[in-house]
């Protein structure tokens, strides 16, 4: 029970407060932490044998209470609640989010340990998440290619799906109802009995869209999500126990404005099994196929031709077996091998590629003191696109006196040229240029010359070097625990990371169309930076408040050598015959677009036991950020138009009755009512009710 | 390699002429450019202490924007400027400093690009002048002296042919950039552009301000291509569906200023 008591106090830090176990009212997922979360608070964080408590890394654990009681459907709402996690609407249109001042195609994403595939221009959209089934969310922030290989440049987001715990039958269903016709229903059945346990999880999505309002051209897509996730579980004996689960998705996504459509289908299958060889022993082997496609399809509106075809078509297959030493209960090995074999069909790729790997990794969990540990990890990938990278990783804790304690680690991150970057063989029949990926860019071109497409190169392939480098990183991460009295905790991590090798497109040619060919290349180098506080107060059982804030700097370190150097000017075109150019100051200079330096949240929730009532509200603020050089002079600086700092609130009140079987509530999210043509992922007020039933 | 070079652009004359001659409508592409359809409206100019401002003059190819799109080959045309009295220089006049086409300008000095095959390209204008161009950064109204530039003419170091423009070609590298999100081209601040003119007898600092018609605020330009981008989404044809009151919709109309420099000697 100390140890359960513990736990809890460690996830108070982003779960709602669970102080005991034992008040728990059985089935009530709702209102209290469930079992399952407090399992894998002890043994999460996939890789690491330590609790939670002991973990040298930045981590955030979203518990499924907080996930039920804010009463999202999207994981990308969820997550934008955190402290140090901003969502930002990504290239292509899908919900990403940004850790440590990094988009979200430099963060990995996992499912039970295994990642997502399917990304579009480099991005994971986190919608496909149906929430309905995720047990909690772990985000290690920071570089952990260490661990995960290529991609792991800002941190990691392992998507935890429940695992079965209840004897017999038990189960849920939930439905959902929210403005812009948005409505989910959901159904969870579980069973178990002696070592097998089996459930299924369905939800289905729906979304009519709409009109937001202000304007005719600003609608709402309509959309339905499918989700269907078995999971079979067995222990063949007390040492044997097999895991498969499996979860298909698909999508159909209405583009209205275009007249088109993007379907998506998705499958994962994951099998696990561990073995304990010895008491001390253990093996685990993971097979892990998964398949993602999708279908855009733009008409012209009117006519019956397709303008823009796109289809896409990734798979994945991979084994990995790891081996795993407990020596004792402070000190773990392990090692593990696996193989990636990747395979991507796009029908503006040439041809299929293939983008095979394997890897060899290991990590120690020492612990030579009471006070002290440490964890140390390296991991080795060689892929058929890129040199073998060798990344190691090293972290400490030390525990100084009963309530505080200092974190550190100092790790690195990589990211290989995504696919698109090396084969893409595009050309833009509404504006007339085209994007080779450095693969191909030499013999694409002189394709275009040989049809006298070309008026002029300016940079021959011939100058280029022989292959785009993955963009890579060193990260340092230095912060403490101060568990200052019972109910107050406070947290700090500082950050710093440099990244180097930054792939951007540039231009490589000039055609007579007026349009260019563009190309990638490894030309920036930036760098990220910023502290992150977290407090959290919890004076009685049943109110918890917790604030966080992050301040953030992101900068491309050629822009203030450019301006020292008095080469970026910008224009005062107040008197637009004669306007004034006025050269810039490096104070100038604010850095990468879509950061904003301060980011806020404050959350209070409330819950009642005996009553079951729950209320909670946050506010989260987003500070001011640039989307775009609206001076055009290629930085964002001091004078370009900024989007100014808003602030969401979200509210949402509840009630469950006889012994939590029913629950209902009701929420607002962006009471304020804020909304800013601008930003894609801002829909203004909206409203909805949810009602579930526990059985 | 001089005669080399006599010999390439004897052989672009008589390219030029070949194609003028023996072209007929079936071949567009090599037709020759109908100067007086071209403009949509018409230049203006006019002079206010000593500094000459030119707005709308056109830059664009014979062919409409739609068919200059699609991925083929068009003939550029280029329009002809002479600073001396701001005009444009029609017919097959040699007196004229410079050249607009599209985003490119060319020098009335120097030698023609060359194709892949060392052929000079036959739209380009026949280069019989000695002008010259180079780009300084800084402030337009307080640059003065042009002491420590280096003249550049097209395609030439020293007498030998070296690629590339007296004012470079491309984003970023010369008098614009080319805004690969919003697919605006808009003058770079900063760069002023020198020029010398054909005879060598002056030579005037310059100040792009636009490359849309009626040199349009740059908050404007950005809301309207917004709205033009848009069409394109949906597949909506820019000539119907978007009104002529847009700003965005015309490119290739040049806005700039120019002025002698003070201390103008050859």
């Amino acid at each position: 029970m100390v140890r359960i008591l513990c736990m809890g106090l460690l996830l108070s830090r982003s779960v709602f407060a669970q102080r005991n176990k034992s008040d728990s009212i059985p089935g009530d997922s709702d209102i209290v932490l469930p079992e399952v979360i407090i399992l894998s608070a002890r043994h999460q964080l996939e890789t690491y044998s330590l609790p939670l408590s002991s973990i040298p890394l930045p981590v955030l654990i979203v518990g499924e209470q907080e996930m039920a009681q804010t009463g999202y459907i999207d994981l990308n709402n969820i997550l934008s609640e955190q402290t140090g996690i901003v969502a930002v609407p990504d290239q292509s249109g899908g919900a990403g989010i940004q850790i440590q001042g990094l988009e979200s195609d430099y963060t990995h994403v996992l499912i039970d340990g295994v990642p997502l595939i399917g990304r579009k221009l480099g991005f994971v959209d986190l919608n496909r998440m149906a929430v309905g089934d995720i047990d909690h969310v772990e985000i290690i922030k920071g570089p952990a290619s260490s661990r995960y290989g290529s991609g792991a440049l800002a941190g990691v987001i392992d998507i935890i799906t429940k695992k079965t715990g209840k004897k017999g039958i038990s189960g849920s269903v939930s439905g959902r109802y929210e403005t812009f016709k948005t409505s989910d229903l959901n159904l969870n059945v579980a069973y178990t009995r002696g070592g097998l346990s089996a459930s299924v999880f369905g939800d289905y999505e729906k979304r009519l869209g709409g009109n937001i309002g202000r304007d005719a051209d600003w609608t709402v897509e309509p959309y339905r999500n499918y989700t269907i996730q078995p999971l079979f579980s067995y222990a063949w004996n007390n040492r044997i126990q097999t895991t498969v689960q499996a979860r298909v998705f698909k999508q159909d996504q209405d583009i209205e404005r275009q007249s088109g459509k993007d379907k998506t289908f998705e499958y994962n299958i994951y099998s696990k099994t561990n073995f304990k060889t010895t008491e001390k022993w253990s093996q685990m082997l993971i097979l892990y196929v998964t398949s993602y496609r999708s279908d855009l399809n733009i008409k012209k509106s009117g006519e019956t031709g397709s303008l823009l075809q796109n289809d896409y078509r990734e798979k994945l297959f991979r084994p990995e077996w790891r081996s795993v030493w407990d020596f004792n209960e402070k000190n773990r090995l392990t090692i593990g091998m696996g193989v990636n074999l990747n395979s991507l069909e796009k029908s503006t790729f040439a041809n299929k590629i293939s983008n095979d790997s394997y890897y060899v990794f290991s990590h120690c969990e020492y612990k030579p003191a009471k006070w002290f540990n440490l964890l140390l990890g390296a991991r080795y990938d060689k892929n058929e696109n890129y040199k073998p990278r060798l990344t190691p990783e090293i972290s400490a804790r030390v525990q100084l006196g009963e309530r505080f304690a200092l974190k550190s680690t100092v790790g690195m991150g990589f990211k290989a040229p995504a696919l698109r970057q090396l084969y893409l063989n595009w050309y833009n029949p509404l504006v007339g240029y085209s994007v080779f990926g450095y693969e191909i860019l030499a013999q694409e071109l002189e394709h275009l010359r040989q049809r006298h497409l070309i008026s002029y190169v300016y940079v021959s392939p011939d100058e280029l070097p022989d292959d785009l480098k993955p963009e890579s990183s060193v990260g340092i991460n230095l912060g403490f625990d101060w568990k200052a009295g019972t109910p107050v905790e406070l947290s700090a991590n500082f950050f710093y990371n440099n990244i180097h090798n930054f792939i951007e497109t540039f231009e490589v040619a000039a055609k007579y169309n007026g349009q260019s060919v563009w190309s990638y290349r490894n030309i920036k180098s930036v760098y990220t930076t910023g502290l992150e506080l977290h407090a959290s107060y919890s004076p009685f059982d049943f109110l918890k408040c917790s604030t966080g804030y992050q301040y953030l700097i992101a900068k491309d370190r050629a822009v203030p050598k450019g301006i020292e150097a008095g080469k970026v000017w910008r224009r005062d075109a107040a008197d637009r015959y004669a306007p004034r150019d006025i050269r810039l100051r490096k104070k100038d200079y604010f850095g990468l677009y879509n950061r904003s330096r301060h980011t806020f949240n404050l959350k209070v929730f409330f819950s009642d036991k005996t009553t079951g009532l729950f209320a909670n509200i946050r506010a989260i603020y987003r500070g001011k950020y640039g989307l775009y050089d609206t001076n055009n002079n290629d930085i964002l600086d001091a004078f370009d138009r900024f989007i100014h700092g808003y602030c969401s609130i979200n509210t949402t009140v509840g009630k469950s009755f006889i012994h939590a079987r029913f629950s209902a509530q009701v929420g607002i999210n962006n009471l304020l009512d804020h909304t800013d043509k601008r930003i894609d992922n801002l829909f203004g007020r909206m409203i909805y009710t949810r009602l579930k039933i526990n059985f | 390699m001089d005669k080399m070079t006599r010999f390439f652009s004897a052989l672009s004359t008589l390219i030029f002429l070949i194609t003028i001659v023996c072209c007929n409508s079936d071949d567009p592409i090599h037709s020759p450019p109908d100067v007086e359809k071209i403009p949509r409206v018409s230049m203006k100019k006019w002079v206010d202490a000593g500094i000459t401002t030119i707005s709308n003059l056109y830059a664009g190819a014979e062919n409409k924007p739609e068919e200059t799109r699609l991925d083929t080959r068009s003939t550029r045309h280029f329009s002809r400027f002479r600073f001396s009295d701001a005009a444009l220089v029609t017919g097959t006049s040699p007196d004229w400093d410079i050249a607009f086409s599209t985003t490119e300008i060319l020098v009335n000095g120097g030698y023609a690009t060359r194709d892949d095959t060392g052929q000079p390209e036959p739209d380009e204008p026949e280069r019989t002048g000695e002008a010259a161009g180079a780009i300084a950064i800084g402030d337009f109204e307080k640059l003065q002296s042009v002491e420590d530039i280096r003249w550049k003419q097209d395609n030439k170091d020293g007498e030998t042919y070296r690629e590339g423009y007296a004012i470079p070609h491309g984003s970023g590298k010369g008098w614009y950039n080319y805004d690969f999100k919003m697919h605006l081209v808009t003058p770079i601040a900063g760069r002023v552009l020198l020029f010398r003119t054909h005879d060598q007898k002056h030579r005037f600092k310059m100040q792009i301000l636009s490359y849309y018609k009626n040199n349009p605020k740059l908050e404007e330009l950005q809301r309207d291509q917004k709205i033009i981008l848009k069409v394109y989404d949906r597949g909506g044809d820019i000539e119907s569906d978007i009104p002529d009151t847009n700003k965005a919709k015309y490119a290739r109309y040049y806005t700039f200023r120019y002025v002698l420099l003070k201390d103008d000697q050859v």
